[in-house]
């Protein structure tokens, strides 16, 4: 795709106009990551290193799973990190690396369904509807240029590390 | 003589929770499980049930196409929707012939949500 001058500022202004609302809302996402481990694990979670949003995300993880989600306006990405300590320390047991991306896969989805009843997160971007997750091992995903927020919880001090990116379709 | 079920999700993490509420706390029989809309379509039509609980977000064919096909082929299937997708996913499978739809994440140890749930299933076999 070629663009223009007029067509890279439009771009910008629209990714900086998210970045914004993102800024405002960045205690929904450390909320909705709690709320979902709670949920699907019967786990509380601590928010630990403090929530900020960003221009890139970067996960270094020996587990990351990405879900994406769209809506006919928006898409975007999920970025979950976990390592094998913080997996024992959710579920209560070591599990077969088949059964990661099953186990996180679904606290994907629980953490976006957790997201789209925050009415002040759907008020700016509407629903948007979940992908099938994705698990790589020993990765660390760059994502930039995108307008995101990132951070991470504790549970009993074991680390879960979360980025979140959207953009206009 | 009690009543049964097929269970279908991509997460095998969730089908065992979603089997054991049926079993222990509905008393069903679950004649079988699958992670897709195709076993969905499979499982369905081997076994009868007397309801099926479909996933909407799920690989190879979704709920919402695996809904469709089973209503086409027995109009009178019980379907209950069980999934994490919000806005308009509700009203579409009601509309397509869905009998009932429980929003995950599964809160079986909520007793308010396991009662809602309790009730959403029992509604499907009053109606």
């Amino acid at each position: 795709m070629a663009t223009n001058i007029n067509g890279a500022l439009k771009n910008k202004s629209n990714d900086d106009a998210i970045q914004k609302k993102l800024e405002k809302m960045i205690t929904v996402f450390s909320e909705t990551t709690c709320l979902s481990i709670e949920a699907l694990f019967g786990r509380n979670a601590l928010v630990d290193k403090a929530w900020c949003s960003n221009k890139h995300i970067e996960i270094d993880s020996q587990y990351i799973l990405m879900m994406g989600s769209a809506s006919e306006k928006y898409q975007s990405i999920l970025t979950l990190g976990v390592n094998n300590k913080c997996i024992v320390e959710l579920t209560g047991q070591e599990l077969e690396q088949s059964e990661f991306c099953d186990v996180f896969g679904e606290l994907a989805n629980t953490w976006f369904a957790v997201l789209m009843d925050r009415v002040d997160f759907t008020e700016q971007f509407g629903f948007l509807n979940q992908t099938v997750p994705i698990l790589y091992t020993k990765g660390i995903p760059f994502l930039p240029f995108i307008s995101g927020v990132n951070g991470s919880v504790a549970v009993n001090d074991e680390e879960l590390l979360v980025g979140f990116a959207i953009k206009n379709k | 003589m009690s009543k049964t079920v097929v269970v279908v999700d991509d997460s095998k993490f969730l089908i065992k929770q979603i089997v054991d509420f049926f079993e222990k706390q509905l008393e069903f029989q679950v004649l079988g499980t699958g992670n897709d809309g195709n076993e969905a379509i499979e499982l369905y039509t081997k076994f009868k049930p007397d309801l099926i609980t479909l996933d909407i977000t799920m690989p190879n064919k979704d709920g919402m196409d695996a809904m469709k096909e089973i209503i086409k082929d027995f109009p009178d299937a019980n379907i209950l929707m069980i999934s994490a997708v919000r806005g308009s996913a509700m009203l579409e499978c009601m509309s397509a012939g869905a009998k009932g739809y429980v929003e995950k994440p599964l809160k079986f140890a909520d007793s308010e949500f396991v009662n809602d749930f309790k009730e959403t299933v029992s509604e499907i076999f009053n109606q």
